[in-house]
């Protein structure tokens, strides 16, 4: 029965069985505990890209070829990496940034941004990004202006990309 | 090669060797060792769910990790000013706190001289309204052989 039940897990080769089993467990260990990294999204600062409650996944190597662009959805670290801000990337280093009854303005010009579906009036005057720093916003621009955490943020505390 | 009786005393020599070092640094933690089981322990008492005057206990618990003089800057408000102000708040938000786990996430600390430290630490608060991370910057003083908080200010993540 014993002998039954462990031919039935193990297989012909229990010994190559036994290899595959750490194997497949050392290369989950190392892709979600390094490189894709389990992220559940709170609160509706996301919305309606994300939903608050979503998984999402954040892959930590999307950046260490090329740097981040615009419109990239990232993890910004909070917490350690696996409290983050899941944010869009509307502004890049050296550029110039406001917010003028909603929309985007980047150096001047109005950032088109088809993923936002409703916008407040929001106002930010303009900034100056750093030569590391990115402007990061949610896509729920329906929100109130003063619940929603917006701003620059450092490239170092990018995490990674978000997936899907 | 190693006959199997020197192997043995190696062995045993290698294992006192290591209980040693693990008493030499329970008995004499270093200052960096203090400073992160200090703040351990404030997150453990502030997890605590007590009654009644056991509350005021944790309150004073809680309180007892700070200087006397300690500025809390949330950046909202008015500073939180002395330790007695901070044993007062703590009791008083007791009731709300009970419901919310905290949990100390990351934590850099550097000792700057013999008599201060600087801790940059991030902490999750999750309840039954979900979850909440802050990033916090800690100034640590030593006074009487105890490390104590002398000035928490919050650090933007998003800078607007």
């Amino acid at each position: 029965m014993a002998h039954g039940l462990g031919r039935l897990i193990f297989g012909e080769n229990p010994r190559r069985t036994t290899v595959r089993i750490f194997v497949l467990a050392a290369v989950s260990a190392v892709t979600f505990g390094w490189v894709l990294i389990p992220v559940r999204a709170e609160g509706i600062s996301m919305m309606p890209t994300y939903r608050s409650g979503s998984l999402n996944l954040v892959n930590r190597l999307a950046f260490l070829m090329k740097s981040p662009e615009r419109g990239d959805i990232v993890a910004i670290a909070i917490a350690g990496p696996h409290a983050v801000y899941i944010k869009r990337i509307v502004g890049l280093p050296g550029e110039r940034i406001a917010i003028a009854e909603g929309t985007v303005r980047v150096n001047g010009r109005p950032l088109e941004e088809p993923y936002v579906r409703n916008r407040s009036a929001w106002t930010l005057p303009e900034v100056q990004l750093g030569s590391d720093e990115y402007f990061l916003i949610g896509d729920n621009r329906g929100m109130r202006e003063e619940e929603h955490d917006f701003g620059r943020a450092h490239r170092s505390r990018i995490v990674g990309k978000v997936l899907f | 090669m190693l006959r199997r009786a020197e192997l043995r005393i190696v062995g045993v020599g290698a294992l006192v060797l290591a209980a040693a070092v693990f008493g030499w640094r329970t008995v004499f933690p270093s200052d960096e060792r203090q400073i992160r089981r200090q703040l351990t322990r404030v997150a453990e008492h502030v997890n605590e769910k007590p009654q009644g005057l056991s509350a005021i206990a944790q309150a004073a618990d809680v309180a007892s990790a700070f200087a006397d003089d300690v500025v809390i800057d949330l950046g909202e408000g008015t500073p939180i000013r002395g330790r007695d102000m901070v044993m007062g708040i703590v009791a008083r938000l007791q009731p709300r706190t009970s419901h919310y786990e905290v949990r100390i996430r990351d934590m850099d600390v550097r000792v700057d001289d013999a008599g201060s430290a600087s801790v940059d630490l991030s902490a999750t608060t999750s309840g039954d309204n979900g979850m909440d991370a802050r990033e916090f910057q800690l100034a640590m003083v030593k006074r009487d052989g105890r490390w104590l908080i002398a000035r928490v200010t919050p650090v933007r993540v998003l800078e607007k």
